[in-house]
C-alpha cells in the first residue's frame, strides 16, 4: 500500500479547504493516520523512556549492603535491609522494598540494573545535566545543545516513517524529543483527550484551512517552526482520534489500582505512562517517553522516596505483564535519571546532588542483572562496586563517581535496537562518540 | 468613554497609510511591534494612539517610569469581586489568583510592570505542589493551607508588582525571605553541620550569576555551594502567634558564625566577614547584596532580558547593548534603567526582531482578547463587570505548560521559542482560539452590548463593505495582526466566512446578527490559530 506522505497531505488538504470538499481532505487525512495507527509491525524494537527528574538516588534503590560505608553514611536514609528484596545473582545489593513488583522481571533476567552511570563534566545543575543527557552532548553550559537525541535518531535509522514515529507523553515536552528542525518535529501528547481540536464543522475548517496555511511558505525562522508543528498537529491530531475510542476502553493496565498511597504526582505519572506504552503496543510509534518528578530529595527523602518507588515498582510491573506475552514487538524500557545523589546525608534528612546514577533497563531482550555493582569475587557485569567515600577528587566529592558513561548506554540501545550504524550514524544522535575514548565508554554489552 | 473617535483614527490612519504608505505603515508597524512585546499585545485603541514614532517612544518611556502603582478602573472593579486572600486566616475558600494575574495582564493600563511580575515570577519560580506538605504538618486543614498558600503567593507577585522596575536587590532580598521560597528550596530545615545545599545552589544558578560566564568558565564550584548554604544556614520561618502569619526568622543555633571566603579565583571572589553576636543573620544579607552587583549576575540577568524582549540568540547577535544594559545595572540592579536602555534601543524598536519569537502561552492568551478590545461582562445598567463571566480559561493555559502561580522547577517555565512550539501546546492554542470565540458567539462571556460585528465595523476602510466577505477577512487580519498579510490567508478567513452555521455558502449580512456574530467567531478562531499569530 503506497503510504501518504506530507506532501500528499498538504497537496490534498489545499484542494480540501479551497474547494470545500472537506470530505475528500478527511477521506485522505484518515488513510494517513490509518498508516501511522494501524497494527504495528512485528519486527520494529521499541523504547519507552522514563525520566525520573530531580536526580533519584540510585544507592537507595538498588543498595549496595555490601559496602560498609553505607551505614555509616545513611541514618535517617537508609533504607532497612531486612525488608529489601534479593536480586538475582548478587548478594551485594539489594532491591528497595517497595520495588517489589519488579521482581518477576529481575528473576527472568529482564532487567538490568546498571549503577554508576552518568556524565563528568560542568556542574551538578538538574538543568545543565538533564540537557545534555536528553540531547546527547556534554558542552560548555552556557553552550548547550537544544536539539533532542530522539530527532536525531529519527533522521538516521530506519522504521520511522508513520504519521507518529515517536511521542514524548508528558505535561511539557521533553527536551529529548524536541527539535527546531523543520523534518525532525516529533509528538508531544499530553493526554489523548486533550490532544483533538474537535469535531464540529469548525474543527473540520480548522483542519482543512490550517493544513493548507502550514504548507504556505514561511517568513522567517520562528515561522517555519510554527509551521512545520503545526502540520504535524494536524497530522498526529488524526491518528490519535483513531486511537481514542479503542483505548478509552481497553486501557493497558489501571492507572488507579486500589493499595496505592495516594499522590497526585504518582497517579500522573501512571496516566502518562499507560498511554506512552499504549502507544507503543497499538501503533507504529517507536519511541515515548514520559517523566516522573519529585526525586530532588534535599530533605526528608525517606518518605518522598519511598513513595516514587512505589509507583514506579506499580509501573514497571505493569509494563513487564503486558509486554511479556509480545516478545515480537522487544519493547525496552529505559529508566534514566540527570545524576545521583551525594553518599552522605545531610542534616535535613535528605541528601544533595551527586554525580553516579543507576539506570534500569528491563526488557525481554536484556541481559539481565547488576552492573557496576559487585564485589571483586562475585559475579557481575561491568565493574566492581567503587566504595562510598567523600574523599573522592572533583568532580566526585560527596558522590558516586561514574563508571559507565551514560552516552555508552544509549550507544547501545541505538546500535542493537534501532540498527544505527557505529560510525557515521551514531555520531549523529551522540555528536563526537567514536572518538570518546577510555573506561567509561568501554560497552556493557547490557543488550542481547 | 467613547472609543469611536480613536479608531476612527486608526481607520483613517490606514486608508492614509494605502494612499501614501511608507511612513504610516512603519509606524503602525512599530506601535504593533512595541505593544505585542511590552504589554499583553495591541488593542485597537493603542495602536490608533500611537501614531508617530514620538508617540510610541513616549509610551515606552511612560511604561517604564518606576512611580506609583495602581489599577485602572475596570482591573479594579474586577478585584474586588475575587475572593482574594488579603489575611493568613480568611475563610474564603474559592481563590482565583489565575483570574486576576489574567485579568491585570489583559486590561490592565501598565502592561509592561505587568509583564514584569510573571519575568520575576519565572525567575524565582517556585512549586507550589512542593510546599503544601510543610503546611499540612504544621496542624492546617487543605482548605487552610490552600489558602495560606494563596496569600503567600499574593503577596509575594504585589511585592514583584511594587519592585518590578526597581531593584534587583531588593527583589532578591524579599525572595530569599520568601516563606513560601524558603519551604520550597529547604532552606527553611537547613542547618549546620552538612546543611542542605538545594537553595544555595539555585540561588547561584538560576537567581544571580549562572553557572558559567559568557566565556563558559565556572562561576562558582562545588565548595562554594557548600559555602553559601553555610552562610544561609539558620534562615527559616515561624507562625507569628499573634497574627498566624508566617514570617522569615533567624535561628543562630543552626549556623555556625565565622568568616567565609568564596568564589576563590573568579572576578566575584569576597571575603564575608564574621558578623557581631546577635547578628549572624547579615552574613546572608552581605552575600545577597555581594551577588546583585556582581557583574557575572548583571551579564545573566541581561541576558535573559535580551532573550526575553528580543529573542533567544540577542545575547550573541547584540553584545553592544547588552553591554549597555549591563553598564546601566548599576551596583544594586537599577532594573528601569535597563529597561529603558533595552527598549529604547533602535534594536528593539527596529525590524530585526519582529515576530522574530515565540509567543508564550500567557502571552497568547492575552493577545486575543486585547486584540478584539473584548471586554468582560457588564450586566446591566450600572453593576460593576463581573468576573464570575470572565473568559479567562486559565485551564487551557495551564493545559499549553504554563500556571502563573506555579511551576514544577525552580528554573521557571522556559521562555525560549522551541519550548513553546510542541504539537500539544499547539492544540491547546487552538482550542483556546475556540473557547474564546465561542464565548464571543454566544454572548456569555463578554459583555453583551459588545459584538465582533462593531470590531469589525472599526476597522473596516471607507469603501469596504461589512458584507463583503474579502473587505471583512482583511479587516479581521489587519485586526488580529496590524499589518499586511498573505492574500492565501485572507482567502481562507473570507472562505470560511462565506459559509454559515450549516456550511452552506450563503451572503454574510449584517443585518442579521446572530448569524454574522456566528460567521466572525469562526474567522476569527481561524486567524487566531495562523502560525503567525504564535509568534510575538
Amino acid at each position: 500500500m503506497k503510504r501518504f506522505d506530507r506532501r500528499d497531505l498538504l497537496r490534498l488538504g489545499a484542494l480540501g479547504a479551497f474547494t470545500g470538499h472537506t470530505d475528500l481532505f478527511r477521506s485522505a487525512l484518515r488513510a494517513a493516520c490509518d498508516a501511522g495507527t494501524r497494527a504495528p509491525s512485528t519486527t520494529a524494537s521499541k523504547v519507552l523512556f522514563i525520566f525520573l527528574r530531580g536526580g533519584n538516588d540510585g544507592v537507595s534503590t538498588v543498595i549496595p549492603f555490601g559496602d560498609a560505608t553505607y551505614t555509616t553514611a545513611r541514618t535517617a536514609t537508609a533504607i532497612d535491609p531486612v525488608a529489601s528484596h534479593p536480586l538475582r545473582g548478587t548478594g551485594y545489593a539489594k532491591l528497595h522494598p517497595r520495588l517489589g513488583d519488579m521482581l518477576p522481571a529481575d528473576a527472568a533476567g529482564h532487567i538490568a540494573w546498571i549503577h554508576q552511570t552518568g556524565m563528568v563534566t560542568g556542574s551538578r545543575s538538574h538543568f545543565s545535566k538533564m540537557q545534555m543527557l536528553e540531547t546527547a552532548e556534554e558542552r560548555s553550559e552556557d553552550d548547550l545543545a537544544r536539539e533532542g537525541f530522539v530527532p536525531r535518531l529519527r533522521a538516521v535509522a530506519a522504521g520511522f516513517e508513520s504519521t507518529l514515529p515517536a511521542a514524548s507523553v508528558a505535561l511539557r515536552m521533553q527536551r529529548m524529543f524536541a527539535s527546531a528542525d523543520p523534518d525532525r518535529i516529533l509528538a508531544h501528547i499530553r493526554s489523548f483527550n486533550d490532544y483533538t481540536l474537535g469535531s464540529d464543522l469548525l474543527a473540520d475548517q480548522l483542519r482543512g484551512n490550517l493544513h493548507a496555511h502550514f504548507g504556505d511558505t514561511a517568513t522567517n525562522a520562528i515561522d517555519t517552526l510554527e509551521r512545520a508543528t503545526g502540520r504535524f498537529m494536524i497530522d498526529s491530531e488524526q491518528a490519535i482520534a483513531l486511537l481514542r475510542p479503542q483505548h478509552a476502553s481497553a486501557p493497558v493496565f489501571d492507572v488507579n489500582p486500589p493499595g496505592l498511597t495516594p499522590s497526585v504526582v504518582g497517579r500522573a505519572f501512571l496516566t502518562d505512562a499507560e498511554q506512552a506504552l499504549y502507544l507503543l503496543l497499538h501503533s507504529d510509534c517507536r519511541v515515548a517517553g514520559v517523566d516522573f518528578g519529585g526525586f530532588d530529595t534535599h530533605r526528608d527523602q525517606q518518605a518522598q522516596h519511598s513513595l516514587r518507588m512505589e509507583y514506579l515498582g506499580y509501573c514497571m510491573g505493569q509494563i513487564y505483564a503486558a509486554t511479556i506475552g509480545q516478545t515480537a514487538l522487544d519493547i525496552t524500557t529505559v529508566v534514566i535519571t540527570e545524576f545521583g545523589r551525594t553518599a552522605w546525608e545531610n542534616a535535613s534528612q535528605g541528601t544533595d546532588h551527586g554525580v553516579g546514577a543507576l539506570a534500569m533497563v528491563q526488557g525481554v531482550g536484556v541481559r539481565g542483572g547488576v552492573y557496576n555493582c559487585a564485589s571483586p569475587q562475585e559475579f557481575g557485569f561491568g565493574s566492581a562496586w567503587t566504595p562510598l567515600t567523600g574523599s573522592n577528587p572533583p568532580p566526585f566529592e560527596d558522590a558516586t563517581p561514574v563508571a559507565t558513561h551514560v552516552f555508552t548506554l544509549l550507544a547501545e540501545l541505538f546500535v542493537k535496537r534501532f540498527g544505527v550504524s557505529p560510525g557515521s550514524q551514531l555520531d549523529t544522535i551522540i555528536p563526537g562518540y567514536s572518538a570518546m575514548s577510555g573506561s567509561l565508554f568501554t560497552p556493557l554489552d547490557y543488550l542481547l | 468613554m467613547n472609543p469611536l473617535p480613536l479608531r476612527c483614527m486608526g481607520s483613517a490612519l490606514a486608508l492614509f497609510g494605502a494612499v501614501c504608505p511608507a511612513q504610516t505603515t512603519m509606524v503602525r508597524q512599530r506601535a504593533v511591534h512595541v505593544l505585542d512585546r511590552i504589554t499583553g499585545g495591541h488593542t485597537p485603541d493603542l495602536v490608533a494612539q500611537l501614531n508617530t514614532f514620538t508617540a510610541i517612544d513616549a509610551y515606552i518611556t511612560a511604561q517604564t517610569q518606576n512611580g506609583v502603582v495602581s489599577d485602572n478602573f475596570l482591573v479594579t472593579a474586577l478585584l474586588q469581586q475575587l475572593s482574594l486572600p488579603l489575611s493568613p486566616t480568611s475563610t474564603s475558600i474559592r481563590v482565583d489568583l489565575r483570574k486576576a494575574l489574567l485579568a491585570r495582564l489583559i486590561w490592565g493600563s501598565d502592561g509592561l510592570r505587568n509583564l514584569m511580575v510573571h519575568f520575576w515570577n519565572r525567575h524565582v519560580s517556585i512549586g507550589i505542589p512542593m510546599v503544601e506538605g510543610f503546611f499540612l504538618s504544621q496542624g492546617l486543614s487543605q482548605p487552610e493551607v490552600d489558602n495560606l498558600i494563596n496569600f503567600f503567593k499574593w503577596r509575594d507577585l504585589d511585592y514583584f508588582r511594587l519592585h518590578a522596575l526597581g531593584s534587583f536587590r531588593d527583589l532578591l532580598h524579599h525572595s530569599a525571605k520568601s516563606p513560601l521560597m524558603l519551604v520550597y528550596l529547604n532552606l527553611y530545615r537547613s542547618s549546620e553541620p552538612e546543611p542542605n545545599e538545594d537553595y544555595a545552589r539555585e540561588l547561584l544558578e538560576l537567581h544571580t550569576m549562572g553557572p558559567v560566564d559568557g566565556t563558559g568558565a565556572a562561576n562558582y564550584s562545588q565548595a562554594d555551594i557548600q559555602l553559601v548554604s553555610e552562610v544561609l544556614a539558620g534562615w527559616t520561618v515561624q507562625k507569628d502567634p499573634v497574627t498566624l502569619d508566617w514570617n522569615w526568622v533567624f535561628d543562630v543555633s543552626r549556623h555556625n558564625p565565622t568568616q567565609r571566603h568564596l568564589f576563590v579565583g573568579t572576578p566575584h571572589e569576597v571575603i564575608l566577614a564574621q558578623p557581631p553576636a546577635g547578628q549572624e543573620y547579615l552574613q546572608g544579607e552581605a552575600l545577597l547584596d555581594h551577588l546583585a552587583g556582581a557583574t557575572a549576575t548583571k551579564e545573566f540577568v541581561c541576558r535573559k532580558l535580551l532573550r526575553y524582549f528580543l529573542a533567544d540568540d540577542a545575547p550573541a547577535q547584540e553584545p553592544l547593548l547588552l553591554a549597555a544594559c549591563v553598564n546601566a545595572w548599576g551596583s544594586a540592579g537599577d532594573i528601569q534603567a535597563v529597561l529603558q536602555t533595552l527598549l529604547q534601543s533602535s534594536v528593539f524598536k527596529g525590524d530585526k526582531y519582529r515576530r522574530a519569537r515565540a509567543r508564550l502561552p500567557v502571552e497568547f492568551v492575552c493577545a486575543l482578547p486585547r486584540a478584539l478590545d473584548a471586554k468582560p461582562y457588564y450586566p446591566p445598567p450600572l453593576n460593576p463587570p463581573r468576573v464570575s463571566h470572565l473568559a479567562v480559561p486559565e485551564d487551557l493555559l495551564m493545559k499549553m505548560g504554563e500556571d502563573l502561580l506555579s511551576h514544577p522547577t525552580p528554573d521557571g517555565f522556559p521562555t525560549e521559542s522551541d519550548e513553546q512550539t510542541g504539537s500539544g501546546a499547539y492544540v491547546a492554542s487552538v482550542k483556546y482560539a475556540r473557547r474564546i470565540l465561542d464565548g464571543l458567539a454566544l454572548a456569555y462571556a463578554f459583555d453583551p452590548v459588545y459584538d465582533l460585528a462593531t470590531v469589525v465595523g472599526n476597522e473596516l476602510l471607507p469603501g469596504e463593505s461589512p458584507n463583503s466577505p474579502n473587505d471583512v477577512a482583511r479587516a479581521m487580519m489587519s485586526i488580529l495582526f496590524g499589518r499586511s498579510t498573505p492574500q492565501a490567508d485572507r482567502d481562507r478567513i473570507r472562505d470560511v466566512i462565506s459559509k454559515n452555521g450549516s456550511n452552506v455558502s450563503t451572503p454574510l449580512n449584517v443585518g442579521n446578527p446572530a448569524d454574522y456574530q456566528e460567521r466572525l467567531a469562526r474567522g476569527f478562531a481561524l486567524g487566531a490559530s495562523f502560525a503567525t499569530n504564535l509568534a510575538r
